[in-house]
C-alpha cells in the first residue's frame, strides 16, 4: 500500500501542537503570584472633586460618612508571591504591611497590618476573592481619615 | 545507531518501495533509498523480491495463446514465489507511524467538529459552576482581627467592598 505526504502543510502540524501544549501547560509550572493593587485615600470634610479614579470609593463611602472629597495619595500594583510582603507608608509614623500567605485558584490569602511607631496596632487575616476591594480606614488626628484600598487580580 | 532508530528508517524505506519501484521518488530521496539499501540487507531482500513479484504480475496479465487452467493456477501458487516475503522476512510489521493513522482520523470533519464540540462543553462545565459560585459566595472573609483600638467590619453593597473602619480609642461604635 503507499503512503504519501499530503501537500497541504500537515507536516507544521506536530509543532504547532507541541507549542500549544507548552502554552497551555506553562502555567502550572510557573510559580503562583497575584498582583495586588493598592491606594491611599485621604477622606476630607472640605468641599472638593471627587478624583473619577476613587467612583467606587465614593459609592460605598459617601453612603455612611459624610466626607466632601476624596484625594487619591498614592497608589502602586506590585506582584507577589507567597510569603513575600509589601509596605505602603501612610503617614509619618504609620505603614501598612500587606504579607500575601497563600494562593489558591480562587482565592488569595493575606495578613495585613497596621504599624504606628512600630508597634503593630491593627492586624487581620483574610482571604480575598479576585478582583473584590477591601477598605481598611478609621479618622485620623485632624478629623479627616485616610483609608487604604486593596484589591488583588490574578 | 541504536537499533529503534534502524527499525524506524526500514519502515521509512520500505513505505517508499512502491514510489521507487514505480519511478516516482524525488532524486535526493533516491540518493537516501539507494543508500540505505547499500547497507540493510533485509530491505534490499525486500526490494528484490517486489520487483520479482510485479514481474510475476506482469507475465501473468501478458496475452498468452490459452488462458491457464485452474491446475495451472494453483501449482503456480504453490511455488515459493508466490509465497508472502514479508510474513517471512520481517522482523517487525510495517504498518503506519501513530502520525499518519492520526492524521487519517483527524482531518476529517466529522471527528474533528466532534472533538471540538467536546472541548467547548467542557470548557463550560468548568468556567459555568465558577461564576455561579461567585455569585453567592462573599468576595472577602476575614479571618482574624486583632487591634488595641475598636475596629467596625460593614458591607455597604451584597457585592461592594468590605470595609474595615479602625475608631479612635475615645470612640465607640454605634
Amino acid at each position: 500500500m503507499k503512503w504519501r505526504r499530503g501537500t497541504s502543510g500537515h507536516g507544521r502540524i506536530p509543532g504547532i501542537a507541541i507549542l500549544m501544549v507548552f502554552l497551555f501547560l506553562s502555567p502550572l509550572f510557573a510559580a503562583p503570584t497575584v498582583q495586588v493593587e493598592w491606594r491611599v485615600i485621604d477622606a476630607s470634610h472640605k468641599k472638593g472633586v471627587v478624583d473619577p479614579r476613587l467612583e467606587d470609593i465614593y459609592r460605598n463611602l459617601g453612603a455612611i460618612f459624610n466626607y466632601g472629597s476624596y484625594r487619591l495619595v498614592a497608589m502602586n500594583r506590585v506582584s507577589l508571591a507567597p510569603n513575600q510582603q509589601v509596605a505602603v507608608p501612610l503617614s509619618k509614623d504609620e505603614t501598612f504591611v500587606i504579607r500575601i500567605t497563600g494562593i489558591s485558584p480562587r482565592w488569595v490569602h493575606a495578613r495585613i497590618r497596621l504599624l504606628k511607631g512600630g508597634q503593630s496596632i491593627f492586624e487581620t487575616s483574610v482571604q480575598m476573592m479576585k478582583g473584590r476591594t477591601l477598605l481598611i480606614g478609621g479618622p485620623s488626628q485632624r478629623g479627616d481619615a485616610l483609608v487604604f484600598s486593596l484589591r488583588s487580580f490574578w | 545507531m541504536g537499533k529503534s532508530h534502524k527499525v524506524r528508517r526500514c519502515r521509512k524505506i520500505r513505505k517508499d518501495m512502491d514510489r521507487y519501484l514505480d519511478g516516482e521518488l524525488l532524486p535526493e530521496k533516491i540518493r537516501a533509498f539507494e543508500n540505505h539499501l547499500r547497507t540493510c540487507v533485509q530491505c534490499r531482500r525486500l526490494l528484490d523480491q517486489m520487483r520479482e513479484q510485479r514481474r510475476m504480475r506482469v507475465r501473468c496479465l501478458m496475452p498468452q495463446s490459452s488462458p491457464p487452467s485452474t491446475d495451472q493456477i494453483l501449482q503456480a501458487m504453490g511455488q515459493p514465489e508466490f509465497q508472502s516475503p514479508r510474513a517471512e522476512i520481517l522482523p517487525f510489521p510495517l504498518r503506519q507511524s501513530w502520525w499518519h493513522r492520526a492524521k487519517r482520523w483527524t482531518f476529517r470533519p466529522v471527528p474533528t467538529v466532534a472533538f471540538a464540540l467536546c472541548l467547548i462543553a467542557l470548557g463550560l462545565s468548568l468556567f459555568l459552576p465558577f461564576r455561579a459560585h461567585r455569585a453567592w459566595t462573599p468576595g472577602i472573609v476575614i479571618e482574624k482581627v486583632e487591634s488595641t483600638q475598636s475596629v467596625v467590619i460593614y458591607q455597604p453593597e451584597p457585592m461592594g467592598p468590605t470595609v474595615m473602619w479602625i475608631m479612635p480609642a475615645e470612640k465607640t461604635p454605634a
